[in-house]
């Protein structure tokens, strides 16, 4: 990225397929064996040199979570230069989060948050040699710039939303052993 | 490949000047933002520049 390409970003609300609602977009998708109602979206295009070169989406969703409550959660779908990925938010042992970003059925990349706080944030990305660094790079900001809430309501950050661990559909996403063969060949 | 992503600016510590009214923000100078820096093996690899209430920018 440095010195070798300049790149603009949008970022906007976008319709579902039911419409679009002040906010509240509803509509759902079967994720495995899971019916989930999804919420809200939001959309961050990239520009590399005035032309569209990636585009991420969020999906917020909502799963009952007892009689009365519910869990709310999030996944992003993006595509960068061609490719398709998927992110997902994990906690694993209620102290570990991670961001899994796959590529079809494989993982590319895995970033640790390394520090959350009110005023300072680092990830440690380990991914394979062949990933797009400009592309891990710009999603890993992306991701930690939605984990604020509000510019305008005060500078408050908001703890990330992560799916925890007891949802199989996530947790199966999980290389335990993924950081390690980095390090490795690092 | 291992990355290190830092926040090197917060929001609420930039330098730049904004003006609420209410809970809205009407305006912002274009150093008030979020600034993250990306290093490769200790080298500085990139830096991102957001910018709330405008398009965010790549710096």
């Amino acid at each position: 990225m440095q010195g070798k390409s300049q790149y603009n970003f949008d970022f906007f609300s976008f319709a579902c397929p039911d419409g679009f609602k002040e906010n509240i977009v509803g509509y759902v998708k079967d994720l495995g064996n899971k019916s989930l109602q999804f919420l809200h979206n939001n959309e961050f295009n990239v520009y590399e040199n005035g032309e569209l070169v990636g585009k991420t989406r969020r999906y917020m969703f909502e799963r009952p979570r007892g009689f009365l409550t519910k869990n709310q959660n999030t996944y992003y779908a993006s595509i960068w230069k061609g490719q398709n990925h998927l992110i997902y938010p994990l906690n694993v042992k209620d102290s570990e989060f991670y961001y899994l970003i796959y590529q079809g059925d494989k993982m590319i990349a895995t970033i640790k948050i390394d520090e959350f706080t009110t005023q300072k944030s680092e990830y440690s990305i380990y991914a394979i040699n062949e990933a797009d660094a400009d592309f891990l790079f710009i999603i890993t900001t992306l991701l930690d710039f939605q984990n604020l809430e509000s510019f305008d309501s005060g500078n408050t950050y908001t703890k990330p939303s992560f799916v925890s661990d007891d949802l199989e559909y996530f947790k199966n996403k999980f290389d335990p052993n993924f950081i390690d063969r980095i390090k490795a060949n690092n | 490949m291992i990355i290190k992503v830092k926040q090197t600016q917060s929001y609420a510590n930039s330098v730049g000047v904004s003006v609420n009214i209410g809970k809205k923000t009407i305006y912002e100078s274009d150093n008030k933002g979020i600034a993250y820096e990306a290093f490769i093996n200790d080298t500085q690899y990139g830096k991102i520049f957001f910018k709330p209430a405008k398009n965010y920018l790549y710096m």
